[in-house]
């Protein structure tokens, strides 16, 4: 480790008071507005607070208010940065650009912790990055761990197939390592603390990568220089880019990350500073502290409060902090890339993940001791990420109820609890109603426009395509978001449902590819079409003015599976993309090596088209060969009695008659994969084996 | 043994060799000829020790249990004509150096 001076010491301390005075004058900016909004409602509404109604409309307004202006005020804070130069007091900026470069590095593990993921596209991935580290000329302080829980072994007899290759190609071996859990226990957390058990004192960082995670040479590089100079941080985390986005709705996130993350992630680590979140992946850790801070405990509580912490990283980051360690989100470390879900469908399946794992965090947040402040907010900031749509939700239901009070019920002249001689006139105020609709929507699209404003200030507008292209890109992105917002609205309300009432929880890898089709959109938004229409119809039988108010959350709802379709094609994102819409600078021109490496990698064809990856590797010699020699023995007791059976019954009428935990014991012992592979060769030309085969040679045959 | 039965254990090894990355030239041609010849001596002189024993004659009574036998034998005899050159598979994963987690409570 490099020495430190006493001025990079005191400067690591002068953060706290700077992050101090920050933190306090957002919470001053989000209150202040939130509770003159409030007022404003209190006057908006007939009785102004007078019912119980009113008072539960009032009290979840002004949680969504609050929640929204946190998001307005760190996109204002990020624009007024970056019009001051930038954050002076950010991590990077303490050191040159020279003196950073002239740090030596240390030993640093990548590792890739994956499930079921596209094999040759997820590994392909690595080999970019792989390459990229290789060109900065420092690729012998690296080792790399492609860390497996696929169960299914079609996954992982191609996943080591690809490692192998890979380690050819690349010539790495030595450095690049393939590990499978026999047991995948505590999801992605437990797959990294299996890896620290085993190698944890090998190295002195990791850098955890995701499936669809890319991270330049250069930028890993500087991480580990940085990581080397700052011995006081534990985390360092990366904003990353999404990319490679094809379908509409992939392009519509990548266009919203790319260009407004610029205000909200350098105003969002302007907050944090050293209290920064961890975000599971492109990040560097300091292995160290971590394995002495961050072991994820068991949750001592009831429903989903209880068992292993399914979202570990903001914990790790909260532990992380409490050990006195800092956690840094480091804007200035540019060239870290991941991918968009394809389709709404696949981001709401991964949102039905998020949500558990997010919520189970309240037991973290109120009862973890010593966990400091910015963290526990961290916390309160995830969980409302997902909260906030029942809240939203329990808020048009108070509305709906407050018209049905006020058009079917009689005025209470003198209602519970008012005293005076007088009688309480209900009062409608249509002005105040409508300008307070306008403050909300002018804190939840202001941004945006800020976003324009200081493209055009630091005069990047030319790398979205100019000014008029990149404004006619928010405007579209800003019409999707509204169409989108109360689908979301719905589904995670669901979401935060189930999973308070612990309903079960599928983990499974991303769909990249595929389009949704008309049936899927119509079987997952058909009640939230049902539910938008049914208040919608409702909505005008009471009052012809609440039917208007109801339709910029109806007509979403109502569109919904449509708009399900149409943002998953791709060629709506094929077309804007050739218009010069929604474009984002890493498709100007021609790409940085690490994203031409990533592609031409991707595009590699795939396995073999002939065989199963578990057929080739019974079939084909020298793979056969391969999976012996990374497989074991595991003929003991009376176990080798039910191999010799299934290698019988798999020859006699192929793989598909055995369950997926025979044919992973098949195809984890060395005998049973040799017995297969002399077997087969040896079968009959009308057995299943025999099909194969003469499948292969028809193939050969017209090649 | 029928022409086609030959044709199908021919087929089979040439898929074989054609998996294992033999191309498939003039010398290694022959040889698979040559390895196919002396299969094919073993089998009949097996035959004619008593083999199957079900034919009339030794040349055409193999049958479907022959080319089987002819199979399997081939197969058998592959490693010889065409050697697997042994590669080294690199390390799964290095030398272990365990690290300890520590946990909170629970």
């Amino acid at each position: 480790m490099v020495e430190v001076s006493g001025g990079t010491l005191s400067r690591r301390y002068r953060w706290r008071h700077i992050a101090f005075i920050r933190r306090s004058l957002l919470i001053l900016f989000v209150l202040g507005q939130t509770a003159v909004a409030s007022y404003y409602l209190l006057w908006v509404l007939p009785y102004h607070g007078g019912t119980w109604i009113e008072v539960g409309m009032a009290v979840l307004f002004a949680i969504l208010y609050a929640w929204i202006a946190v998001g307005f005020w760190t996109a204002v804070f990020g624009f007024a940065l970056r019009l001051a130069g930038g954050d002076r007091h950010g991590l990077l900026r303490r050191h040159n650009r020279e003196s950073l470069a002239a740090t030596p590095l240390a030993k640093t593990a990548i590792l890739l912790p994956i499930y079921h993921e596209p094999v040759q596209w997820t590994l392909n991935g690595l080999k970019a990055v792989y390459r990229d580290i290789e060109r900065t000329g420092g690729i012998e302080h690296f080792e790399f761990y492609i860390l497996s829980d696929s169960r299914d072994p079609s996954v992982w007899l191609e996943e080591q197939r690809r490692w192998h290759e890979l380690v050819r190609e690349l010539g790495a071996e030595g450095r690049l390592f393939y590990r499978r859990r026999p047991v995948n226990l505590n999801y992605k957390s437990g797959n990294v603390a299996d890896f620290l058990r085993r190698w944890g004192r090998r190295c002195q960082y990791m850098v955890v990568l995701d499936a669809d995670s890319l991270l330049s040479g250069e930028t890993v590089v500087r991480m580990v220089q940085l990581m080397e100079r700052e011995p006081g941080v534990g985390i360092l985390q990366t904003n990353p880019t999404i990319i490679n986005g094809k379908s509409l709705f992939a392009r519509v996130q990548q266009f919203a990350n790319r260009f407004y993350s610029t205000l909200f992630a350098t105003g969002l680590a302007a907050i944090q500073m050293g209290d920064a979140a961890f975000w599971g992946h492109n990040a560097i850790l300091r292995i160290e502290p971590f394995m002495k801070h961050c072991g994820l405990p068991k949750l001592g509580g009831f429903g989903i409060f209880g068992g292993p912490i399914m979202s570990h990283d903001f914990v790790e980051a909260a532990f992380m902090g409490r050990a006195g360690h800092e956690v840094w989100l480091e804007t200035g470390l540019g060239n870290s890339f991941e991918e968009s879900p394809p389709t709404l469908a696949d981001e709401l399946s991964r949102d039905n993940r998020w949500a558990k794992g997010n919520l189970q965090h309240l037991w973290v947040m109120l009862r973890e001791p010593g966990l400091r402040f910015a963290h526990r907010m961290a916390f309160l900031n995830g969980i409302m990420a997902y909260l906030a749509s029942p809240l939203w939700f329990g808020f048009l239901v108070l509305t709906t109820l407050e018209a049905v009070r006020m058009t079917l019920i009689p005025i209470e002249y003198f209602p519970e609890g008012h005293q005076g001689p007088f009688p309480l006139w209900p009062e409608w105020r249509p002005d105040w109603a409508l300008l307070l609709a306008l403050s909300t929507f002018a804190l939840l699209f202001l941004p945006k426009f800020l976003a324009i404003l200081d493209a055009v200030l630091h005069r990047y507008t030319r790398e979205f395509g100019g000014f008029l292209r990149l404004l006619a890109s928010v405007l579209l992105e800003v019409v999707i978001s509204i169409l989108l917002a109360p689908v979301r609205m719905w589904a995670h309300s669901r979401y935060v449902v189930a999973a308070l009432l612990n309903l079960s929880l599928s983990w499974s890898g991303q769909n990249r590819t595929e389009e949704t089709t008309w049936r899927e959109a119509m079987a997952t938004q058909f009640p939230g079409m049902l539910v938008g229409g049914c208040w919608s119809a409702f909505a005008l039988s009471l009052d012809k003015l609440f039917f208007f108010w109801s339709l910029p959350v109806a007509i979403p709802l109502l569109v919904a599976a449509p708009t399900a379709v149409y943002l998953s094609r791709t060629r709506p994102g094929r077309v804007l993309k050739a218009w010069g819409l929604l474009r984002i600078p890493e498709e100007r021109g021609s790409p940085m090596p690490l994203l031409d490496d990533a592609r031409r990698f991707r595009l590699e064809p795939a396995c073999d088209p002939v065989w199963s990856p578990f057929e080739a590797a019974v079939l084909n010699p020298g793979l056969n060969r391969l999976h012996q020699a990374l497989a074991r023995d595991h003929r003991r007791g009376p176990r080798s009695q039910q191999l010799e059976d299934a290698v019988a019954h798999c020859l006699n009428k192929g793989p598909a008659v055995l369950s997926r935990e025979e044919l992973t014991g098949l195809a984890r012992d060395q005998q049973s994969l040799g017995d297969l592979h002399t077997g087969a060769w040896r079968a009959p030309d009308q057995s299943y084996w025999g099909q194969c085969i003469n499948r292969k040679n028809r193939e050969q045959g017209s090649r | 043994m029928t022409a086609q039965k030959l044709q199908r254990v021919v087929v089979r090894v040439c898929t074989y060799l054609a998996e294992s990355g033999v191309t498939m030239n003039r010398s290694n041609s022959r040889r698979v000829l040559k390895m196919l010849d002396e299969v094919l001596s073993e089998a009949n002189g097996e035959n004619g020790n008593g083999g199957n024993g079900n034919g009339e004659n030794g040349e055409d009574d193999v049958g479907d249990v022959g080319e089987m036998q002819l199979l399997s034998l081939a197969m058998d005899r592959l490693p010889a004509y065409f050697p697997v050159t042994e590669e080294t598979i690199p390390a799964l994963s290095p030398a272990l150096l365990r690290g300890s987690i520590r946990y909170p409570h629970g």
